[in-house]
């Protein structure tokens, strides 16, 4: 392939060998990359082969630079093609990954998405906005930021019992982190800031040294990345400053300027995913312990302090699974319903509830949605439905509507709820809207 | 000198960081790289620390005989393999022997079916000398050597239009020897992949599998490999710390590497151990899974491991302890 050499090219990268065309829907879309392959991803997108959404996002971007509503385009693209990953591979993936929890000593434990969640927002791509996708193509959080917000959360926790007000978190990390040889200059330092704290700081500070490492040491914890349980949904969201000159630093922020709307990738609220905190010692008392500690400040890191861009603004925040009645906080469409019309268990906001053995707690919760009424064809029970949000398509029948002996008419709004079975998408629940 | 010989496995379960340190190049920390093909290698004596590591939660000072069928070792035999402890080390030399790791399969995204494994004629051919060495006989030729932008392939699995396209890159698809190809998938998911837990890798691998021309399968290992950044964020701003962002180099879930493992009679005292029976006592220490390379601590590394021998089998599945012969 030497024609097409020219890999690890920055953003805006032009081919060697010129970009190809594809005409979609009228307009024609140019894509950065060697003719042929365009070719290919122009063949495929007419097939059911399974696709890899990662590599849809990274490289077959569509070359926006004349256009930049295309971004949204090589967007969407990757948002189809998150439909069409490979669900044997995930099974046959989740398997291994909880092998590896195994090998580490590590208990999975699941948490899902409150609300939208983003991974690697700031990643260098071709459509400006990046996304954290494993090589399989599906989102993970990296092993690296879950010991990040572990550890994160654990500061907070030490500087909350600390009590002084001029003691920044920074500040007292730098404490915490040094350590070298018994009686070497960072030893000590430690060792007298430890002597004037209170015995209940001096011992969480000595589980964070063991738990994260130091300088000196490696930490015990290992922090294994968080994968998806099922097949992820990917959705399209947008930020939209509305001065943008103002932001730039050109103009004051006038009425007069344009929004200019940045797309960019989430994984949907109620995704699932599992985490393990693994330990690299003998799994003693101690080690018990200290790996429960770590899980504990996991999970309250997770649902406190979120992960991934945007937390401030309520993305990137988990809550424990199997929890219906979720706070519907940042998600208004996102009410869950237990289908059994049992009263929801209490939430707790920190562990995942046990599922109590009275009450059966659905498998599967219902996630409400919007959606359009394409086609219904009362004779035969059987219709159509979009999206109101991604636009995808779901077949229907009778039995999944809830208001007995209402027929849907064509572009009603309805509400709906789908569940993934044996890899289709399948309609359960619909009523009015 | 060594009188037995086997080959372990190696397949890549979490990215995989055995590193050099400070690179000089565009990622911050590169992985270990052979020095005349630029192929990324895992080096014998990280390996060889790593068996022993693993090894030394496996040996006790009097294992009973129930210990020693679960693959115990004495703390004697422990030192005979791997060599005595640092202060001792001029007494005696281990009887084992580990050579690098070398790439056999890389794993490169695929525009149909998710992803492909490549390898190429160079590859295949410098495994095919280690396989006769250590005596495995893998049973199938080389192919001959497909054209610069074709690539060997075994069915339509891969092809997406009419050619193979891996990350943005297209091949002609070429077929004329997919009997070659087949063979090898099915060699290597027989006797290379992991024994348990494989099914889907196993029964991809035939179909998923790409042998290229020299130059892009070296093109895919030196710049395919998974480059991952990091920041540290400073707790009180959450904005990057400092100048806190760095890229780090692994080698990507799925590669395939290959050890020879080599064996001569044990040099310690007191313990009659020949080189078939060192390399079984290896064998049967119950690694199936192990940890190589840097950051450990956020899931780096898990590999998982299958040694074979020359009959296709672990050493020591169905062999008796031995002596010296």
């Amino acid at each position: 392939m030497p024609d097409q050499r020219s890999r690890n090219r920055p953003a805006g990268r032009r081919p060697t060998t010129g970009p190809d065309t594809t005409s979609s829907g009228g307009a024609t879309i140019r894509y950065p990359i060697p003719s042929l392959s365009a070719r290919a991803w122009a063949a495929v997108s007419t097939t059911n082969v399974r696709l890899n959404p990662g590599l849809i996002f990274d490289r077959f971007a569509p070359d926006w630079s004349g256009q930049a509503t295309l971004k949204k385009d090589g967007l969407e693209a990757a948002l189809r093609a998150a439909k069409r990953v490979d669900g044997s591979l995930l099974q046959a993936w989740n398997a291994r990954w909880e092998a590896c929890a195994q090998v580490v000593q590590a208990e999975p434990f699941p948490l899902k998405t409150d609300w939208r969640f983003i991974a690697g927002l700031g990643r260098k791509g071709a459509l400006e906005v990046g996304f954290t996708f494993h090589r399989y193509g599906f989102p993970i959080l990296p092993g690296s930021s879950v010991k990040g917000v572990t550890r994160a959360r654990a500061l907070i926790t030490i500087a909350e019992r600390v009590n002084d007000p001029n003691l920044s978190l920074g500040q007292l990390d730098e404490k915490l982190s040094p350590d070298g040889e018994k009686d070497s200059k960072e030893r000590k330092l430690y060792e007298e800031w430890c002597k004037d704290q209170a015995e209940e700081v001096q011992k969480l500070a000595n589980d964070f040294r063991s738990i994260f490492g130091t300088t000196a040491a490696a930490g015990r914890a290992i922090f294994l990345d968080a994968i998806p349980v099922t097949k992820p949904r990917l959705e399209l969201d947008i930020m939209n400053p509305h001065y943008p000159k103002y932001y730039s630093g050109e103009e004051p922020p006038t009425d007069w300027q344009s929004p200019v709307p940045v797309y960019f990738l989430t994984v949907a609220a109620g995704t699932e995913f599992r985490f393990a905190v693994g330990w690299r010692r003998p799994l003693d008392a101690e080690g018990k312990r200290l790996r429960a500690l770590t899980k504990e400040w996991l999970v309250a890191g997770l649902t406190e302090l979120g992960a991934g861009a945007k937390t401030g603004a309520g993305y990137g925040y988990f809550v424990p699974p199997l929890q219906p009645a979720q706070p519907v906080t940042a998600a208004p469409q996102v009410a869950v319903a237990s289908p059994t019309g049992q009263p929801a268990p209490a939430a707790d906001s920190k562990l995942p509830a046990p599922a109590s053995p009275t009450t059966p707690v659905p498998s599967e919760e219902l996630i409400w949605r919007t959606g359009t009424i394409r086609e219904y064809q009362p004779g035969s029970g059987r219709g159509r439905l979009v999206d109101d949000e991604t636009g995808e398509e779901l077949r229907f029948s009778r039995e999944a509507i809830v208001n007995k002996g209402w027929s849907p008419g064509k572009k009603q709004k309805v509400r709906y709820s789908a569940t993934q079975r044996e890899g289709q998408t399948v309609v359960v629940m619909m009523q009015r809207g | 000198m060594f009188t037995a010989k086997s080959m372990l496995f190696i397949y890549v379960e979490t990215p995989l960081h055995a590193g050099t340190g400070r690179g000089l190049g565009a990622v911050d920390l590169p992985i270990q790289r052979e020095r005349t093909t630029g192929y990324p290698i895992v080096q014998a004596s990280g390996l060889k620390g790593r068996l022993r590591a693993a090894a030394r939660g496996r040996a006790k000072d009097s294992p009973t005989e129930q210990d020693q069928q679960q693959g115990w070792l004495s703390t004697k035999e422990f030192l005979a393999i791997f060599g005595p402890e640092t202060a001792h080390a001029s007494d005696y030399a281990g009887a084992l022997s580990t050579g690098d790791a070398r790439i056999l399969l890389f794993p490169v995204r695929s525009l149909a079916s998710v992803f492909a494994w490549v390898t190429s004629c160079d590859a295949l051919a410098r495994f095919l000398r280690e396989a006769e060495m250590v005596g495995l006989k893998p049973g199938w030729p080389l192919p001959l050597a497909p054209g610069k932008d074709t690539a060997l392939v075994n069915g339509t699995a891969l092809l997406a239009g009419d050619s193979v396209v891996l990350e943005e890159f297209s091949f002609k698809p070429d077929t004329s020897q997919a009997a070659v190809v087949k063979a090898i998938g099915e060699w290597l998911a027989k006797n290379a992949l992991p024994q348990t837990g494989y099914d889907y890798w196993k029964a991809a691998l035939p179909t998923k599998l790409c042998i290229l021309h020299e130059e892009a399968f070296r093109d895919f290992v030196l710049y395919g490999t998974e480059v991952q950044t990091h920041i540290k964020l400073d707790p009180d701003t959450k904005t990057v710390a400092g100048k806190m962002l760095w890229t780090t180099e692994s080698l990507p879930v799925d590669s395939l590497l290959y050890v020879p493992l080599m064996a001569g009679p044990s040099r310690a005292h007191g313990v009659d151990l020949d080189g078939q029976a060192i390399l079984q006592k290896v064998a049967s220490l119950g690694l199936t899974r192990t940890q190589l390379g840097g950051d450990e601590t956020t899931g780096q590394g898990i590999v998982a491991l299958r040694f074979v021998n020359s009959n296709g089998d672990r050493p020591g599945s169905a062999a008796t302890p031995g002596g010296k012969q």
